[in-house]
């Protein structure tokens, strides 16, 4: 029915890459592997849980990282002051996330297009700044160092690798379910012209909350599993620019349109990220960063999928006025126009 | 045909600055009619609907539909009373296909909960109505602009509309596509109980396709009855600076 | 505690100077520029790579690292901007500020790679110097800069108002399809404009070069102080730049001495965050 939209049956694809990817811990793939993993599986979730808002509403927010640093600063703020197990904790994080969404919504929903994009930046900046001048809750800018899981490496590699994974099924579900749903034609709708969907019956303040609110609640739960897995927290790299970055860069590349887009972005992204930083060196992953980041915007902008579903249309190019053809597709029954 | 009044607009002024815009309208609009709406050039016609749907509010005067005080409300309130409006920019949701882009106000529909799959169905049946249904999966940007203005007619009546005003929706068709247009809309209207209310510059085709005419002139109304005695007063001839009968 | 103040002020005009480029390209044709400030600290390495180079004075070197600078933005505006600007007027708001934003990026991590991440600053004999005024202790080299800014400032404020060029990119500002009609390259302006901010952009590279210390990561922080000043001061216009510069640097003091040091940078954000979320195109500039 739907040729557009996507299938159960492409999920369907996706599930069973995930159940093989589940057995990897078990078979001999060396630890390193499964440790660099999580960094793919880390930032699929992020770029799909910014896409929410940002590739199907169409606002993109460059202070994602606001809601993973405030997931992990929920679970380390709780342990900090009174112990709480992180492990406890940690649904919490999703739950902070939400309502911080809620209060920069009201302030930043305001307005759109890049000035959004830059007034969510600098919510990040202040977020950073209270987390360093707040020593009492956060521990300013020395941290908050979290206990470790077990004491096994294998073992706890193995867990992370298990929670990541089942992050980025549980995003990338989110994400499918709502594109498919009415929240998502709505958020669609917005997308492509708020003022007219509003005139449709579009409830557009509504939709944005809810899709800002879930997609910062999903970020919150990566932030913590992040901090936790890190085993400490400080300011500066829990909301870092670059963090908030990357979602944008791997979304677009990707496709930003549909759940598969994030995905294909993430792991091509971080997988050439990895390889460059074993063969030459840390530094130049940062300035393949910003060249992809430059280029994907400037050459790729309907990222990969974009272009795969442009090939598939390609039959039905824009056409000429109709002038005398009096032509029509089977199936219209009323009229000769 | 009864006259059923749906829409009454009484006495509505609008002034921009300096600028009288709407100079005390005074209209009503029967249900199941086709209203046509003409006027020379910045007479207040798109003013006028303007302050229908809520884009713009009345310095006085007050605009009811169906009992409702459309000045007292928000455009989107008004959208869900019944009130769509076509724009002389066409706006489709650009990336979005035909389909969703009726299946949009479908689902918003206030009065219940429509399931996505119920949605495109009704619009699956939309789109048949007024042809659009082998481009249900098209995106809508591809399409030429007829079929846009379709998608518009089709998102209309997806809303749910009672009554439809638009705005110089023959424009930029050739003669073939506005003859088509033409019936096409009186077919809907018929089919759909539809009031119509149309603002149209194509004098052939709104006389022969109206059942009622009403003149615009510098923001008010100087002619109200049937297309043969509004194309005989001289009053409107004069306004038009001779007769542009097509 | 006057003392404070009168720093503030100072502080104030550098970084007015800081906004002017950033002031001049921001919000033009739709497109914020974030990447203006960065070529600041360019401008900043140049000065001090020219000068140590060429065993010249730092004052000396700067038109050399201004022209270079004119360069870079006229590319900038050619090779990255303009493809955009054929792009829906939406897409390419956005867009255009995520390719300025990887272009801040970018710049951040080639000084890394070309000067090392360390701190560095331009000392001359004057550095340490300090100069009383009506019981202010001042240092010399931030009123030399301040001077400098305001010199600065003036002329591109004539430049601006009284020469054809510079009207003509006023009046592009204002109004893209009326300069147009009035037989005005616009294309052309676009690449002189934004070559001309980014070699205001060296000319506060080499203030702050003078009176602070410098590295690569000192992009982001300038990007702020920058962008503050470019918001409240408003487009293109001069005179808001200096009234919000000198606005930045009073809250700056004011907060430092009344609250804390430390509160100071999420002061100056708060108080940005607030001015762009209620007016994006600025206090005193073209209402967007």
């Amino acid at each position: 029915m739907h040729a557009q939209q996507s299938s159960w049956r492409g999920f369907a694809i996706f599930a069973v890459i995930v159940a093989v990817c589940a057995i990897l811990p078990y078979t001999h793939v060396p630890d390193f592997y499964i440790q660099q993993a999580f960094s793919i599986l880390f930032f699929a979730g992020l770029a799909q849980s910014w896409n929410i808002l940002g590739g199907y509403t169409g606002y993109l927010s460059l202070g994602h990282s606001s809601f993973v640093g405030i997931g992990g600063y929920t679970i380390g703020c709780l342990f900090y002051a009174f112990h709480w197990s992180p492990f406890l904790t940690f649904p919490l994080a999703a739950v902070s996330a939400a309502v911080l969404a809620l209060f920069i919504g009201v302030i930043c929903f305001r307005i759109r297009g890049s000035y959004f994009l830059i007034a969510t930046m600098l919510v990040l900046f202040i977020m950073q700044t209270l987390a360093n001048n707040l020593p009492s809750i956060t521990n300013g800018a020395d941290g908050i160092d979290l206990p470790l899981f077990t004491s096994d490496f294998s073992e706890e590699n193995r867990i992370w690798f298990y929670v990541g994974l089942g992050l980025m099924v549980l995003t990338t579900l989110v994400a499918f379910c709502i594109e498919r749903s009415r929240l998502g034609l709505n958020l669609m709708a917005i997308r492509e012209d708020e003022d007219v969907a509003r005139t449709m019956g579009v409830k557009v303040v509504h939709c944005k909350a809810i899709a800002f609110m879930v997609s910062a609640a999903l970020a919150g739960l990566l932030g913590a599993a992040y901090t936790y897995r890190a085993h400490v927290i400080e300011p500066t790299t829990a909301f870092s620019v670059e963090m908030s970055a990357a979602p944008i860069m791997m979304a677009i590349l990707g496709g930003s349109r549909t759940w598969i887009g994030p995905l294909i972005g993430a792991v091509i992204y971080v997988a050439a990220s990895n390889f460059l930083t074993l063969s030459v060196g840390n530094v130049f992953s940062d300035m393949l960063f910003a060249v992809f980041l430059i280029c994907v915007v400037l050459l790729l902008p309907e990222g990969i999928t974009g272009i795969f579903a442009r090939l598939r249309a390609k039959p039905t190019k824009a056409e000429p006025p109709s002038g005398a053809t009096t032509a029509m597709g089977p199936g219209s029954a009323l009229h000769p126009v | 045909m009864q006259p059923d009044p749906l829409l009454i607009i009484d006495d509505v002024h609008l002034q921009f600055g300096g600028v009288r815009a709407l100079d005390g309208v005074r209209l009503t609009v029967n249900s199941g009619e086709f209203l046509g709406v003409i006027g020379p050039n910045g007479a207040g016609k798109t003013t006028m609907f303007n302050v229908i749907t809520g884009v713009l509010s009345p310095t006085s005067g007050s605009v009811r539909f169906d009992g409702r005080e459309l000045t007292k409300c928000t455009p989107d309130q008004i959208c869900r009373l019944g009130v769509a409006r076509t724009y002389q920019r066409v706006r489709p949701f650009a990336r979005l296909t035909v389909l969703q882009n009726v299946m949009v106000p479908i689902i918003n529909r206030d009065r219940r909960a429509i399931s996505i799959v119920e949605a495109s169905e009704i619009a699956y049946e939309l789109l048949n109505r007024v042809g659009l249904l082998s481009y249900a999966d098209v995106e809508a940007n591809r399409l030429n602009l007829f079929h846009r203005k379709k998608i518009e007619l089709a998102r209309a009546l997806g809303a749910g509309a009672r009554i439809v005003l638009l705005d110089e929706v023959m424009a930029g068709l050739n003669a073939v596509e506005a003859d088509a247009a033409a019936n096409l809309l009186r077919a809907l209207k018929n089919d759909f109980s539809l009031t119509v209310v149309c603002i149209e510059h194509l004098m052939r085709i709104i006389m022969t396709v109206s059942d009622r005419v009403v003149v615009l002139d510098r923001g008010a109304v100087i002619a109200n009855g049937t297309p043969a005695e509004v194309a005989d007063n001289p009053q409107v001839q004069r306004a038009y600076l001779g007769n542009e009968y097509a | 505690m006057l003392n404070v103040l009168a720093l503030g002020i100072l502080n104030g005009s550098i970084y007015a100077l800081v906004g002017a480029g950033l002031s001049l390209t921001y919000g033009r044709q739709n497109v914020i520029d974030v990447a203006n400030p960065a070529f600041i600290v360019v401008g900043a390495y140049l000065v001090l790579f020219f000068s140590q180079r060429l065993r010249l004075d730092p004052y000396i070197v700067t038109p050399l690292a201004l022209a270079v600078l004119f360069a870079l933005g006229a590319i900038v505006q050619v090779v990255l901007i303009n493809p955009l600007l054929s792009r829906p007027d939406f897409e390419m708001h956005v867009q255009s500020a995520l390719v300025l934003f990887g272009l801040a990026l970018f710049i951040q991590v080639t000084l890394t790679l070309a000067f090392s991440a360390d701190f560095r600053g331009i000392h001359t004999g004057y550095t340490d110097s300090v100069v009383r005024i009506a019981g202010l202790r001042l240092p010399l080299v931030k009123l030399i800069a301040t001077g400098l800014a305001s010199v600065t400032l003036l002329s591109l404020y004539t430049f601006l108002t009284q020469t054809f060029i510079g009207k003509a990119i006023l009046a592009t500002y204002a109004n893209r399809e009326t300069a147009q009609l009035l037989a005005i390259n616009v294309k052309r302006i676009d690449i002189i404009t934004y070559g001309l901010g980014t070699a205001i952009a060296g000319i506060a590279g080499l203030v702050i070069a003078l009176t602070f210390s410098f590295s690569p990561s000192s992009v982001l922080p300038w990007t702020v102080i920058g962008f503050a000043v470019a918001v409240i001061g408003g487009k293109g216009s001069v005179l808001g730049t200096f009234i919000a510069g000198l606005t930045v640097g009073i809250v700056e003091a004011a907060v430092s001495v009344t609250i804390s040091a430390n509160w100071t940078y999420f002061a100056v954000y708060s108080l940005l965050l607030l001015v762009f979320v209620v007016r994006p195109s600025g206090l005193l500039g073209e209402r967007l």
